[in-house]
């Protein structure tokens, strides 16, 4: 099971390395579809308050860093919170 | 799909939090005492496996671009619960770490994208039952895109009218925008889930079969 996992984990990292050229060719500095509506309806974005400490990069390395640290940031976030909700199911069936 | 900061009505933004927060602790209550442990490390990997594929924008029309939600992908693979926890904590993590989507805005956020989107991926599958599986995925998935875009359209008209215009669009530019660019982002969506579920059919075809039973193999 945990090879399976490392292998389906390294896989997903391959493909999204091997992707990732096609994103900087065609969609690039180009707006998503909500962002074109919102330019659209001369409307501009506004400052939370609140600066995220990383972001998808600018250059294929630096997207390929940070989407890499996102894929694992995700992989455990998601693994942790699923066991912690299973533990505290089973303190309270006890 | 992202709504950032400083485009809706504050009372907008509240209404997104009150609808989703609900929602979502239901999902993750529901999946806590459903989910076999022993499928956690899957559910996960499709996690990371969603957030790599939302950051690959591909080009649609006119200059815009769009992006793989992957709500019916997950209802497909893992159910409804199982989706809305895995969207949830996939725009958690795009909107704490990478600031993709405002952070007054993530109840807008995660009711658009972890609990419309699901939902409606959820309901078309049954709606389909009995079809082909490549049938009922490709239009759940596009169905799922297209209504959780007609959603924001209606929370950005709604923060125009609200507003007096101080906030959002008017729904007479909203509403073609996002649900025209959106009918053609729900085609790309139905193209790369259904062909994740053929590729998943046949190197882990226990998975797919897992989920088998109303669909002709697939959906629950």
């Amino acid at each position: 099971m945990k090879r399976r996992v490392a292998v389906s984990l390294a896989a997903i990292i391959i493909l999204f390395a091997a992707l990732l050229p096609l994103y900087y060719v065609f969609s690039y500095g180009k707006n998503d579809a909500l962002q074109q509506a919102i330019q659209g309806g001369n409307r501009t974005e506004g400052g939370g308050g609140y600066n995220a400490p990383l972001s998808y990069g600018n250059n294929y390395l630096e997207s390929l860093v940070f989407g890499v640290v996102g894929i694992l940031v995700v992989f455990a976030a998601f693994y942790i919170i699923l066991l912690l909700i299973k533990r505290r199911k089973w303190k309270s069936d006890e | 799909m992202h709504i950032p900061d400083g485009i809706m009505d504050p009372v907008v933004l509240i209404v997104g939090f009150g609808l989703a927060v609900p929602a979502l602790v239901l999902a993750f209550r529901r999946l806590g005492q459903e989910a076999d442990e022993e499928r956690i490390p899957f559910m996960a990997v499709l996690a990371a496996g969603i957030f790599a594929a939302q950051m690959l924008n591909f080009p649609i029309v006119f200059g815009t671009t769009g992006h793989l939600i992957g709500a019916a992908l997950a209802v497909i693979l893992l159910g409804l619960s199982a989706s809305m926890a895995i969207l949830t904590v996939v725009i958690l993590i795009q909107g704490f770490f990478f600031g993709d989507g405002g952070l007054t805005a993530l109840g807008l956020n995660l009711l658009n994208m972890a609990v419309i989107a699901p939902l409606v991926a959820w309901g078309a599958q049954k709606a389909f039952r009995g079809r082909a599986a490549e049938v009922a995925i490709f239009t759940a998935s596009w169905l799922s895109v297209f209504l959780a875009a007609g959603a924001a359209a209606t929370e950005l008209s709604a923060s125009f009218l609200l507003s007096s215009g101080n906030y959002g669009i008017t729904p007479l530019f909203t509403f073609p925008a996002m649900l025209g660019y959106h009918a053609v982002i729900g085609l790309g969506e139905g193209v790369i889930t259904v062909s994740i579920w053929t590729f998943i059919s046949r190197v882990a075809p226990e998975i797919t079969k897992a989920r088998a039973g109303t669909t002709k193999g697939a959906v629950q």
